[in-house]
């Protein structure tokens, strides 16, 4: 499923990225990429949202939410 | 490595965005500080002195395998023999609750062969929620040369790390091993070529470090559940802005007006008569030039200083990142992110502040873009001009008048980002697909007032030194014309009383055909428009003083009157729409001279500009087009 229809503070991960392959580098440099576990912490405006990966938090467009593949862990 | 290196070694402060960077290289250098352009680009890069070592504070670094003109130029410093900004050491610095995100970058640095420190910032983060990193176990598994916890908005760590840093730069003298790089090589195709062990280097110290185990400790949700809320996001977001833009312009204002009316009053007569047995040419330059360039640079103080304390605590906390999730959708149409959206905003109420706030934007391209649309934001200062001016050629409809000037300068700033997009589009630089938005988030912190205090007083320091050579020169400029008198006024230099006995009347009557097009090719428009370029505000005082009126609102309906038959002639009778034409004019022609100085600090002087022909370039074809499109109408 897309990351984009799933709920809050559920624990997910990333099965697969369909972007190209710099943009696909560049998520992987912010720690963004295939196998990663994350989780929602915030459903933004325009369907933005905010993800948590470890300590970390980033913040994502709708565009990128629709991009990423992810399954329940 | 020569014996100089030692006597001032340049320093590159390096890491991701948000890392901490830019604290700990105001608390290293304080005032000592200057920002440059990297040669060719507008991409800005600050220098300082920290006591006998040259500081880089370089842009903000993801990865070698750069995407933007402001990481190609860290890329390149760190990468290139013969860089101007290649160091003697790297300072790297990692926030402490997102240490494994710099954990890549690092394992790319560590190439450069470069003595690189570590410096842990936001360390006082780690100590609140009660974990510890252990500095010994980082130095170890990571193989760089130092590691130093610090605190950089408290000074915290300071000394170590001095104590640190010369004694890295003292052991990389002695074995000579500072100027060894991986050269010959584009640094993008090497980056790319090693990404794979680079990326195994970063998640096995990440796992011998035990970061992971720190998951979830350190967040503010709450906070985050108000700002970036799905619905109230939005209208918190609103809301801070009203407040900025209500602090930068209507906050302030009673300051500037002090400086312009109480203390201008006082320093001029005081100095009037000190000045009276001093030759007229030097009493009327001290006043004039010296005096006048004094009091304007002090009217742009306040502005700024509210703005940069209210930017700074956004900034400090944490929040200014939320707003670009907040407010990303709304910039696409420029073709700009979220981020844009705060400095444009600013631009209603003052150019000069907005300019300075797209330092908070993370890539050149960005600041440029919005130093581009800043100036057709419709700035208080017009505003006034407006007001007068369309009471009196537009009595019945001045209210409708001014709303229709703010709808228009909304559109022009939307029109205009649409038009340079079309135009980056056809040279080409915007062929590649967009990169999806995404923005790591630091953590939320409590601003510190002395930190904050001490930020804001850098920052007008250099914005003083700066732009107030630049706005000093153009005074000077403008008292030597309107000082010259025309040969046959019988009047001597600096003792000319009307406009047009000086050379400044000649040249607003010889450039003032130009404006026949837009209806109001006259000399007292042409000269009000010329002053216009100083400040927005001195166009009604130009046009008073070209009419030998004292003051505007004790002699209102004289003054309308002698506009409207300006006007009147100018146009064959089409007073409307000259006045339309002009007022559309004043709108979208070059903002003020503090603005274009505060673009040529933030952006460059060649930027500037262009952002010069830009504004007045759309200003004349939409005046020429008002009056000659409704001509046919009219």
């Amino acid at each position: 499923m897309k990351l984009s229809e799933c709920k809050l503070g559920v624990a997910l991960h990333i099965e697969s990225i369909d972007l190209s392959v710099d943009h696909c580098r560049r998520l992987k440099e912010l720690g963004i990429s295939q196998g990663t576990d994350i989780r929602i912490c915030q459903n933004c405006v325009f369907g933005g949202k905010v993800i948590s990966k470890g300590t970390e938090l980033l913040g994502i467009d709708a565009k990128l939410a629709n991009a990423i593949e992810v399954s329940y862990v | 490595m020569s014996d100089t290196i030692l006597k001032n070694p340049k320093i590159a402060l390096v890491g991701n965005s948000n890392a901490g960077k830019t604290t700990l290289f105001n608390a290293l250098t304080g005032h000592r500080q200057k920002t440059i352009n990297a040669p060719g680009t507008t991409v800005s890069v600050e220098t300082g002195m920290w006591k006998n070592k040259e500081l880089i504070d370089l842009p903000g670094l993801v990865s070698l395998y750069h995407i933007s003109p402001d990481e190609e130029i860290a890329a390149n410093a760190l990468w290139s023999d013969n860089s101007r900004h290649r160091p003697d050491l790297i300072l790297f610095v990692a926030d402490a609750p997102h240490l494994s995100r710099s954990l890549y970058l690092l394992a790319q640095i560590k190439h450069s062969k470069i003595p690189i420190i570590l410096a842990i910032s936001m360390a006082d983060l780690l100590d609140k929620k009660g974990l510890e990193l252990d500095t010994e176990l980082i130095r170890e598994v990571t193989g760089v040369d130092e590691v130093v916890l610090l605190d950089a908005r408290r000074k915290v760590g300071v000394d170590e790390l001095e104590s640190k840093v010369n004694l890295t730069l003292q052991k990389s003298h002695d074995v000579n091993s500072a100027t060894q790089v991986i050269s010959g090589e584009d640094v993008r195709d090497w980056a790319k070529k090693h990404s794979d062990e680079h990326f195994k280097w970063a998640s096995d110290v990440q796992n011998t470090l035990g970061l992971h185990k720190l998951d979830g400790k350190l967040f503010t949700y709450w906070l985050d559940k108000i700002l970036l809320n799905k619905f109230f996001g939005i209208i918190v977001f609103l809301l801070i802005m009203f407040l900025i833009f209500s602090a930068t312009t209507v906050f302030s204002s009673p300051f500037v007006n002090l400086i312009d009316g109480n203390l201008r009053d006082v320093l001029t007569s005081g100095l009037e008569s000190l000045l009276q047995n001093t030759p007229v040419v030097l009493s009327s330059f001290i006043i004039n030039v010296l005096l006048e360039s004094l009091l304007t640079v002090s009217q742009l103080i306040p502005p700024l200083f509210f703005m940069f304390i209210l930017l700074a605590i956004l900034e400090e906390s944490g929040c200014l990142t939320r707003f670009a999730i907040v407010a990303d959708r709304a910039m696409r149409f420029a073709g700009l992110d979220g981020r844009a959206l705060l400095p444009l905003v600013l631009g209603f109420g003052c150019n000069l502040p907005a300019i300075s706030a797209t330092k908070a934007l993370q890539d050149s391209k960005s600041r440029t873009f919005c130093g581009y649309l800043i100036p057709f934001t419709l700035c208080s200062a017009r505003l006034a001009v407006f007001v007068v001016v369309a009471n009196a050629l537009f009595p019945n409809y001045a209210g409708l008048v001014v709303f229709l000037l703010y709808i228009t300068s909304i559109l022009l700033v939307i029109f205009v980002g649409i038009l340079l997009n079309l135009f980056n589009k056809l040279k080409g630089k915007e062929q590649q697909e967009k990169m999806p938005f995404i923005i790591p988030l630091g953590t939320y912190q409590k601003p510190l007032l002395k930190s904050t205090l001490h930020l804001c007083a850098i920052k007008i320091q250099q914005f003083v030194l700066n732009a107030g050579k630049m706005i000093t020169i153009v005074i000077a400029v403008m008292w030597v014309l309107q000082s010259t008198p025309i040969p046959g006024s019988g009047k001597s230099f600096a003792e000319v009383d009307k406009v047009e006995d000086s050379v400044y009347g000649v040249v607003a009557e010889n450039i003032s055909p130009i404006f026949k097009p837009a209806g109001f090719g006259d000399w007292h428009i042409s000269s009000a428009v010329i002053t216009g370029f100083l400040a927005k505000e001195a166009v009604l005082g130009s046009l008073a003083n070209s009419y030998a009126i004292d003051d505007v609102e004790d002699e209102t309906e004289g003054f309308a009157q002698n506009l409207r038959q300006t006007f009147s002639s100018s146009s064959e009778g089409e007073q409307g729409l000259a006045g339309a034409a002009f007022l559309f004019f004043m709108l979208a022609y070059t903002p003020c001279l503090a603005t274009v100085a505060g673009i040529k600090r933030e952006l460059g002087g060649k930027f500037a500009l262009k952002s010069i022909t830009l504004s007045l370039g759309v200003a004349y074809i939409i005046s020429v087009l008002i009056f000659q499109v409704g001509g046919i109408f009219v």
